[in-house]
């Protein structure tokens, strides 16, 4: 399954002019459309996002995502990682990145193949999506921005919930979703979720509310591809991102590939934030990656990390985190939110319109700490929006749905968020590219109409 | 001149170029002052007192209203004194029972309510049972609890237990159930089990609609109580209000009835106040 030949990278790069992704888009159209119209309207894209593409948008040399962007974008799609320097340094914390050309081989974070969910049976049946295709790459250490622009009720949530495993969404009456190349079960920490209405549970304070997954959960790392190494008896485990266990912590291990080392060790020494080592008799071993996860964290020490993350979203440990969420503004409970979600450290992040109900101001500062947080930390974020400005500024990828029954119409590679919202959208390239896809929706919805 | 009429027209301005609001006795819902307030409820209450001081001046011949069936404030007054004897003997044997019958209820009733509003199966299969004992007028409980518990203490509890506990219980399952699925979703996306999710987030949630649910449920208990205490009890406010009656000692049975309604409205106002010190995150209790 993680034979490279599998995933063309449909959506990848050379990206402006490769059509339809997953072929999804033109041909099986749902009768009511006006397919000729259509066709037009696409073909009037892309001859825009060709231009689009010749944009020099400045971006400053230093951007930690800059590599990817500079491929040429006649570059063939395995060029990009390739293109990737060993090491991206974001912010704070370092992210280390695993040797190259491996990431290929690897089946993406997401895969959506002919997805089709239907609810109901007979005249009262209704189809939410239908034949979505499409595959998010895995690129470690650096995930892809997707932003899911549409119109209401064309099945936008139906894609981010069968991603979650939330009923009744999930799972798809038919096709196959693949998160790391394995089917999903149902909910899980892994795939962190953020809502547009506000979650934070009523009861507990902002610090409290933060915790909420270490309390239930513990805290769970990723061990780096290659980094559990058995010599001499001490074995060595690198993570992929800070840890923050103490020695004597009691420690499990759960599906080291090519090893049998699962089981519960105690951690001997902390020997770097990314590294622990243990005393573990067994098998001198060389392993892939697995999960390192204590199992329930001290009081104080989940209040700690909690506050970590307080000041890492905007928030303030000292005005904000004994308050309840009645006392917090909209855009607080969604920094809380965002808080929650990123302390677990999830592979994948889901975000449902979270900024919906914001007032601008507020959204774009949002906006542009998102950007920065998603820089540390790298996770693969899927973000609903209705707003083309926010899908523009914050995607590398824009996933375009048409309605009823909602498909992927289109997967429009943009220019990467490298300055504040606020003057990113004063850009008159980035307005550019708005009207370029405005225009698109307008007269994809217009044809839908004269199909009616 | 149209100027003149839409200025005379508009709310007097106080300061220069401000408009005043209108009065509160002109505004729809609005509340008059603290002070309004009390001096209007404390006047409506002199009023009545004044009025049943003039039907019962005089004598018993004399007295619009006789006073073998009301007497007068005075009496009533003085009746509190000689009341004072048994008093905090009975109000202490009736809180006792109607507390032990509220207590089991709120033990059996809550623990069921949150595994029904949990568990749609238990839910289902408990429903029409429910809605039977709900539906069941409480005086007619009584006769049965007394063939099968006999006079003692214990049939007053079990009147108080089954009166109440059909309805803590669905008071619980709506408490569990209106949490919004939203939160249950969060919990589960940040890797809460279906056990944590109970514990952590759903009883929580739910907990001050369920203590406000007992609260209710005790100040109804104290109803049931006198009921049940007016079969050959030995001691308590249903008792002494019985006897008052074959004694013909009237005053004394105002005197009670206006103990035991503060009596109610202070239990009342106590779990009431905890219940806001301890759910603060709560605004609307």
């Amino acid at each position: 399954m993680s034979d490279p030949k599998s995933d063309p990278h449909p959506h990848l790069p050379g990206g402006t002019g490769t059509g339809p992704a997953g072929g999804a888009p033109v041909t099986p159209t749902p009768p009511a459309r006006d397919p000729a119209a259509e066709a037009a309207a696409l073909a009037a894209f892309e001859d825009r996002e060709h231009r689009l593409a010749e944009l020099d948008l400045p971006s400053p040399a230093a951007g930690p995502r800059e590599p990817d962007r500079a491929v040429p974008p006649a570059a063939g799609a395995n060029a990009v990682p390739s293109a990737l320097p060993p090491q991206i340094s974001g912010g704070t914390k370092p992210i280390e990145m695993m040797p190259l050309g491996r990431p290929l081989a690897k089946p993406p974070v997401v895969a959506f193949d002919k997805v089709t969910k239907t609810y109901g049976t007979g005249s009262s049946a209704f189809t939410a999506i239908k034949d979505v295709s499409f595959a998010i790459e895995d690129y470690p250490g650096r995930g892809e921005f997707v932003s899911i622009l549409g119109p209401s009720g064309c099945g936008k949530s139906t894609v981010i919930r069968l991603i979650a495993g939330l009923l009744p969404q999930f799972p798809q009456t038919s096709g196959t979703v693949l998160v790391d190349g394995k089917p999903i079960g149902g909910p899980g920490p892994d795939r962190g979720m953020v809502f547009q209405d506000y979650t934070s549970f009523d009861n507990r304070s902002v610090v409290d509310n933060i915790a909420f997954g270490i309390e239930c959960r513990g805290v769970e790392r990723a061990i780096a591809p290659d980094g559990a190494v058995r010599k001499t008896g001490v074995l060595t485990i690198t993570t992929a991102s800070p840890h923050g266990f103490k020695p004597g912590a009691q420690v499990t291990l759960a599906g080291l590939r090519e090893a049998r080392l699962d089981g519960a060790i105690v951690v001997a020494s902390v020997p770097s934030p990314t590294q622990l080592t243990a005393v573990h008799t067994g098998a001198e071993v060389t392993s892939g990656g697995g999960v390192v996860r204590v199992a329930s964290v001290a009081k104080a020490d989940r209040i700690d990390r909690a506050r970590y993350w307080i000041e890492k979203v905007g928030l303030s440990v000292k005005r904000d985190a004994d308050k309840y969420p009645h006392e917090l503004s909209g855009g607080m409970r969604q920094r809380v939110a965002i808080a929650r979600t990123l302390i677990l450290e999830p592979r994948i992040i889901l975000m449902d319109e979270p900024f919906g109900a914001l007032d601008p101001p507020t959204r774009t500062r949002m906006q542009d700490n998102l950007v920065q947080l998603w820089r540390e930390q790298s996770p693969t974020i899927f973000f609903i929006t209705h707003s083309i400005e926010e899908a523009v500024f914050l995607g590398d990828h824009i996933l375009l749905f048409s309605n009823s029954p909602g498909t992927v119409l289109k997967t429009i590679r943009v220019p990467p968020p490298d300055r504040p919202s606020i003057e990113m959208q004063r850009d008159p390239k980035f307005q550019e590219v708005v009207g370029g896809i405005r225009d698109v929706i307008d007269q994809l919805e217009s044809s839908n109409r004269a199909g009616d | 001149m149209a100027q003149a009429v839409t200025v005379s027209r508009a709310p007097k301005p106080s300061v220069a170029g401000v408009p005043k609001p209108p009065p509160w006795w002109r505004t729809l819902r609005a509340d008059p002052p603290f002070q309004v307030r009390v001096v209007i409820g404390a006047a409506l209450i002199a009023f009545i007192v004044i009025i049943w001081w003039i039907v019962t001046r005089g004598d018993a011949i004399s007295a619009i209203v006789s006073p073998s069936k009301l007497p007068s404030p005075g009496a009533v007054l003085a009746s509190f004194g000689s009341l004072s004897g048994n008093l905090a003997e009975g109000i202490i044997a009736t809180l006792e029972r109607v507390l032990l019958g509220v207590l089991l209820a709120a033990i059996l009733g809550v623990v069921l309510g949150v595994f029904a509003g949990t568990n749609r199966m238990i839910g289902s299969a408990v429903a029409p049972i429910v809605i039977f004992l709900r539906s069941i007028p409480m005086g007619a409980l009584l006769p049965l609890m007394l063939m099968l518990f006999a006079t003692g203490e214990k049939q007053k509890v079990m009147f108080i237990f089954f009166a109440i506990v059909p309805f803590v219980f669905s008071d619980t399952v709506k408490a569990v159930s209106i949490v919004p699925e939203r939160y249950v979703e969060t919990a589960q996306t940040l890797g809460a089990s279906n056990r944590q999710i109970l514990l952590k987030v759903l009883v929580p949630l739910a907990l001050p609609d369920v203590i406000t649910s007992l609260r209710f449920q005790f100040g109804l208990a104290l109803g049931y109580v006198m009921l049940a205490e007016a079969i050959a009890t030995p001691s308590g406010l249903g008792v002494m209000l019985n006897n008052n009656e074959r004694m013909g000692n009237i005053e004394q049975n105002y005197a009670l009835l206006f103990i035991i309604a503060l009596l109610a409205f202070l239990i009342d106002f106590v779990i009431r106040f905890f219940q806001r010190g301890v759910f603060q995150w709560r605004r609307d209790l």
